[in-house]
């Protein structure tokens, strides 16, 4: 019997389809599980997914993306029905609270949720899916890492519309929520491989007043007036409040860790008193540098992501791998680029499938089982 | 990292030291910032370390943080063996220490490299890494500065977590007081404005938090209360800080209820008022158990009238009001006629029916202001109150009010399923200011409703003085005779009965009453009194006793040796369940004959229950005892239970004889009864024989045995001994 693929795309959702491809896995797996990712498009069709595995007693999770990844495309159409042979352990969490005490308590409650489904399974993978709208991923994750450190890896996505509009985008069999996080902790999985290729300016500065991912200091100057001194000093590109929104994709911040690795903040919002809003939290008494979109080396990236992958799972030719792509690269390098990328991505790793989403924000370790980060415009890949 | 960031990082530790108040937060993030910026992969912190006594031993340690690796993250605050070599010693950065470190029994990472950075006294942070991060900044001397501050910062934090903790408690002691306490209470700010209630209050009132957060408490006024109840509360709260009282509030669904609201102003060392705090419980049980024992103490639980204490109190205002306004009022004392066998004949529930009908029908005839009561039993009570000054006038509005109930209380009765009809008999007593005794009122009022009962009922009658005069010398009467037994003022008189040849053949004893001052006290005075009261029972079994014993003296003599002795029985002493084995012990006791003596018994007790009579006379019959029928043929006299009935004798009352010879409705009475005896096979004798020609007349139709003033009146047993002796 040639073994069965745990991924598959159905182009249309239809319940026929949906119910047929279930029987026939569920013939081979009866403890079957599905994780489906869902396009923005098709955000009504989770209660047609909910029903058909309702009625086959298959237990489903899954998020709404901005779109899909198809192999070596980008679809905004169809499901991605990502099948486990025994559904893991999960969670849905809504409503996640903002304030920090609040934070460290459900920190506290998920972690305490996943150490009592550890067993002495070496490898085991945190992985967790965001809506996007939830300010302070960055926070939840240093407090998770508190309590869980090194005995999982971490990896995700963050989910929802890429208007960046609210929106439910996270399900299970009966729910769909808002503002919380779906977890799987995926035993037997070395977790994920994160790149994103931007080059780093010798340069930095430290963003001395931050408030979550609001920076409104830079070197103790305003955030806004440093930054358009910065664009203007290294690139001559003369950045105002009126083109702000057209730059900030292309010149986006580097948060500069100990380790020399970057992590990317994109500048998407511009505050009356000069501060900066980006895409996931900024820490107090970050080094920042500034990032030049044009010196993204793609071939770079891939290289490390296809190598990654061999280090962690040996040969992955023929593999099936996940791949979520950002939502922000797309729109920096544009979709032409960005699709190359995605084709080069599944030639060089020989896979026999890439199934994955366009995200809003990507979640991977600094080193191997390193510390869980919250990155703007990488690629997170891991097998399946 | 270049020399150009040690600053900047400096820089960024000693914020973050700076901004933590509590160790354990400090320790950790500490701990993180110093991974961050040092990229090595893990660190833990030890507080406290005791100095090593051996250089290559091992030193017991608490984890006190541990950052970034699962294993020791586990391990916090549990006491941990580590190598002195590792723990105790000065600031360094060490590579290849595989073996060292493995003492940290770290599953997920093998450690190699460490960095050691000594907390001045306090303890040593240890930072762990597969392989040890490159860099050329001299780590251990950089961070010496933060690590003066962080340990300075241990002492600050450790001895702010000593007060927080003291706080805590307190705080959650004070919470769980504030959260479990049965009473409600409710904290306002400086304005009145509600902003905590604990869940008492919502238990309480209905309302939650949310509901009531910011709005002043007057949202839940029931509006019982006017303006000045409210002024002087808060004038209270103003001057004194303080007010208590019974408040009536409105819940959340409308019920308005009573509780005992405590109101205290909470100000600051200055003087500022700061909230007002109210404590209240919802006494809504307790107010209805006191309305239930008022209710219990002061009213008829059957008619739900005023009860005879309430009646008091309201006399007693009544009293004070006519006082003070010189009008007259008015006492009616009721009584309904024949309620006894209505309650004997039908049962007490239905008696029950017909007192709470009364009562509805005595509150609907009087005023708002008067009062209806029910002393007990079928009696009740009105008083009239405001009417005229002057007596006639009142006497008139009484005497109309009475007519009123009179002819209310008539009216048929719908009881279960049958058709009652009562009438009730009213005294009724007038009243002005104190100008009599609230006993004597309520006793004259009484009295003329015992006046209106022997009027014939179904009457109203006023006090009268005379009427009044003759009770209280019954009521002297029946004292009296309470002690008549012991003090020996009872004796037997004794009335011949003879027969046709004149001869005696017994007596009937009959009791006489010699009292030391009224003298000899008529049976018919003082016989119906006992009867009411009671004592005929201990005076009857005196006279019992008392005859048997002549019985038995009789016997050793010739001429008195077979006189039988005929004693009355009372239907009280007959009725007594041990009436037969009574008459046998003193049978027994005396030594008499039974066969000479003979109780007499009339119609009335014998009807009263036919079953029971037959069978003590049965008894009685097999001792010997024989039994008469007193006072024949003035009564229903049925004769189907006197045919089974075991008697011996049929006694002719007196009130025929009297007429014998000159009412041929009389006559004609006796010859049937004396016919009918002759029937039955029983003997028979005529009583109140006075005249010759009463005797002849019932000798001749068959009366053979007489007992009357013809052949002698009741006398003294010495008398009658020697009345015997005559003869």
């Amino acid at each position: 019997m040639s073994k069965a693929s745990m991924m598959c795309y159905l182009p249309g959702i239809e319940a026929g389809e949906i119910d047929k491809k279930l029987a026939e896995m569920q013939a081979l797996y009866p403890k079957l599980g599905v994780c489906a990712l869902l396009p923005e498009a098709e955000k009504d069709k989770v209660a047609v997914l909910q029903a058909a595995c309702k009625g086959c007693q298959v237990p489903i999770v899954g998020g709404i993306f901005p779109a899909l990844v198809q192999d070596g495309h980008f679809r905004t159409g169809g499901v991605w029905l990502l099948f486990f042979r025994e559904m893991p352990y999960f969670r849905l969490y809504e409503d996640l609270p903002t304030g920090a005490a609040e934070a460290e308590q459900i920190a506290e409650k998920v972690s305490a949720d996943i150490r009592a489904q550890i067993d002495h399974t070496p490898d085991m993978t945190l992985f967790m899916l965001f809506d996007a709208m939830v300010p302070n991923i960055g926070t939840l994750l240093d407090n998770l890492y508190l309590h869980l450190a090194n005995r999982v890896h971490y990896a995700g996505a963050n989910a929802g519309s890429e208007t960046f509009q609210p929106m439910p985008c996270l399900f299970d069999n009966e729910r769909v929520i808002r503002n919380g996080v779906l977890l799987l902790l995926l035993t037997r999985h070395k977790g994920a491989i994160l790149e994103h290729g931007y080059h780093t300016n010798p340069h930095t500065s430290y963003a001395t007043s931050t408030n979550g991912n609001c920076i409104s200091q830079i070197d103790w100057q305003p955030a806004f007036k440093v930054y358009q001194d910065l664009v203007r000093e290294h690139y001559g590109e003369e950045v105002t409040r009126e083109n702000f929104y057209q730059y900030g994709v292309h010149f986006p911040f580097g948060i500069v860790r100990a380790n020399h690795h970057v992590v990317v903040r994109i500048p998407v919002m511009l505050a009356e008193d000069g501060s900066l809003f980006c895409v996931g939290e900024v820490p107090p008494n970050s080094v920042l540098t500034l990032l030049k979109a044009p010196t993204v080396r793609m071939v770079e990236t891939l290289h490390n992501l296809t190598e990654g992958l061999k280090s962690l799972n040996g040969d992955v030719s023929d593999a099936e791998l996940l791949l979520f792509y950002c939502a922000g690269r797309r729109l920096h390098l544009g979709i032409e680029m960005a699709t190359t990328e995605l084709e080069a991505f599944s030639g060089l790793t020989q896979a026999s499938k890439v199934a994955g989403a366009l995200s809003l924000g990507e979640i991977g370790g600094s080193t191997v089982h390193g510390y869980p980060l919250f990155h703007n415009a990488t690629l997170v890949a891991a097998r399946w | 990292m270049g020399r150009d960031d040690v600053l900047p990082v400096l820089y960024d530790l000693v914020v973050t030291i700076g901004s933590e108040i509590s160790v354990k937060p400090l320790l950790t993030r500490t701990l993180q910032r110093l991974l961050y910026h040092t990229s090595f992969s893990a660190g833990f912190i030890c507080l406290d370390v005791s100095p090593c006594e051996h250089e290559g031993g091992v030193v017991e340690v608490h984890l006190d943080a541990a950052v970034g690796d699962f294993d020791l993250i586990g391990e916090i605050g549990k006491p941990i063996h580590l190598p002195c070599a590792l723990i105790c010693r000065s600031a360094g950065r060490e590579d290849e220490q595989a073996a060292l470190l493995s003492a940290l029994r770290c599953t997920q990472t093998q450690y190699k490299a460490y960095l050691r950075l000594p907390i001045d006294q306090c303890g040593v942070i240890v930072l762990l890494a597969a392989e040890i991060p490159e860099t050329d900044l001299p780590l251990t001397t950089m961070l010496q500065p933060v690590l003066s501050h962080l340990a300075k910062a241990i002492v600050l934090c450790r001895s702010n977590d000593a007060s927080t903790s003291v706080l805590v408690k307190q705080r959650d002691m004070l919470e769980q007081v504030f959260e479990s306490s049965y009473s409600s209470v409710m904290i306002t700010d400086d304005q009145g404005n509600i902003i905590e209630v604990n869940p008492a209050f919502t238990r309480i009132t209905g309302y939650t938090l949310e509901e009531v957060r910011g709005r002043n408490p007057h949202c839940m006024a029931s509006g019982r209360h006017d303006k000045q109840f409210y002024r002087e509360m808060w004038s209270d709260i103003t001057e004194a800080g303080h007010w208590e009282g019974e408040i009536w509030n409105r819940r959340k669904d409308g019920e308005v209820f009573p509780s005992w609201l405590s109101i205290n102003q909470i100000r600051d060392k200055s003087g500022k008022l700061l909230h007002y705090v109210g404590t209240s419980s919802d006494i809504t049980k307790r107010k209805e158990a006191e309305a239930q024992i008022h209710q219990l103490a002061f009213y008829d639980h059957l008619t739900q009238l005023p009860n005879r204490r309430l009646l008091v109190e309201r006399l007693q205002q009544a009293f004070s009001v006519g006082t003070r306004s010189g009008q007259h009022g008015a006492v009616l004392f009721l009584d309904l006629d024949n309620f006894k066998t209505l309650n004997d004949t039908k049962g007490h529930d239905t008696g029950d029916q017909l007192l709470v009908e009364v009562a509805k029908r005595l509150d609907a005839c009087v005023r708002e202001g008067d009062t209806v009561a029910r002393l007990g039993g079928d009696e009740f009570v009105v008083i009239l109150e405001s009417l005229s000054t002057t007596s006639d006038e009142a006497a008139a509005q009484a005497d109309m009010v009475a007519e009123k109930i009179r002819d209310e209380l008539s009216r048929p009765y719908q009881l279960s399923n049958h058709i009652h009809y009562s009438t009730p008999s009213i005294g009724v007593v007038l009243f002005r200011g104190n100008l009599q005794s609230l006993d004597d009122v309520l006793k004259y009022a009484d009295t003329a409703m015992y006046q209106a009962k022997t009027a014939g009922r179904n009457t109203i009658r006023f006090y009268d003085p005379v009427m009044q005069a003759a009770i209280e010398a019954r009521a002297e009467l029946e004292e009296d005779l309470r002690h008549a037994l012991e003090r020996d003022q009872l004796r037997l008189y004794y009335q011949v009965q003879m027969d046709s040849r004149r001869r005696p053949f017994g007596a009937e004893v009959l009791l006489r009453w010699i009292h030391p001052e009224r003298g000899l006290i008529p049976p018919a005075k003082f016989i119906p009194l006992a009867e009411e009261t009671g004592l005929i029972v201990p005076i009857g079994l005196w006279v019992l006793q008392t005859a048997c014993a002549q019985l038995r003296l009789w016997q050793s003599k010739e001429l008195t040796r077979d006189l039988t002795l005929a004693v009355n029985v009372s239907a009280k002493q007959f009725r007594r369940p041990d009436f037969v084995k009574q008459v046998q012990r003193t049978l027994v006791e005396s030594g008499a004959r039974p066969a000479l003596l003979k109780l007499e018994l009339t119609e009335s007790i014998v009807l009263e229950n036919v079953e029971d009579t037959i069978s003590k006379m049965r008894e009685l019959k097999l001792l010997g005892v024989s039994f008469s029928m007193d006072d024949f043929g003035t009564g229903y006299s049925s004769l189907q239970y006197l045919k089974r009935l075991p008697l011996d004798q049929i006694k002719i009352d007196q009130s025929f004889v009297r007429d014998i010879a000159s009412d041929p409705n009389d006559a004609a009475i006796v010859q049937t009864i004396i016919a009918m005896s002759e029937v039955m096979g029983l003997l028979v004798i005529a009583e109140g024989v006075e005249t010759e020609e009463q005797r002849e007349f019932l000798d001749l139709r068959g009366c053979h045995a007489f007992q009357g003033y013809l052949f002698g009146k009741p006398v003294p047993l010495e008398e009658f001994e020697v009345q015997l002796k005559g003869q």
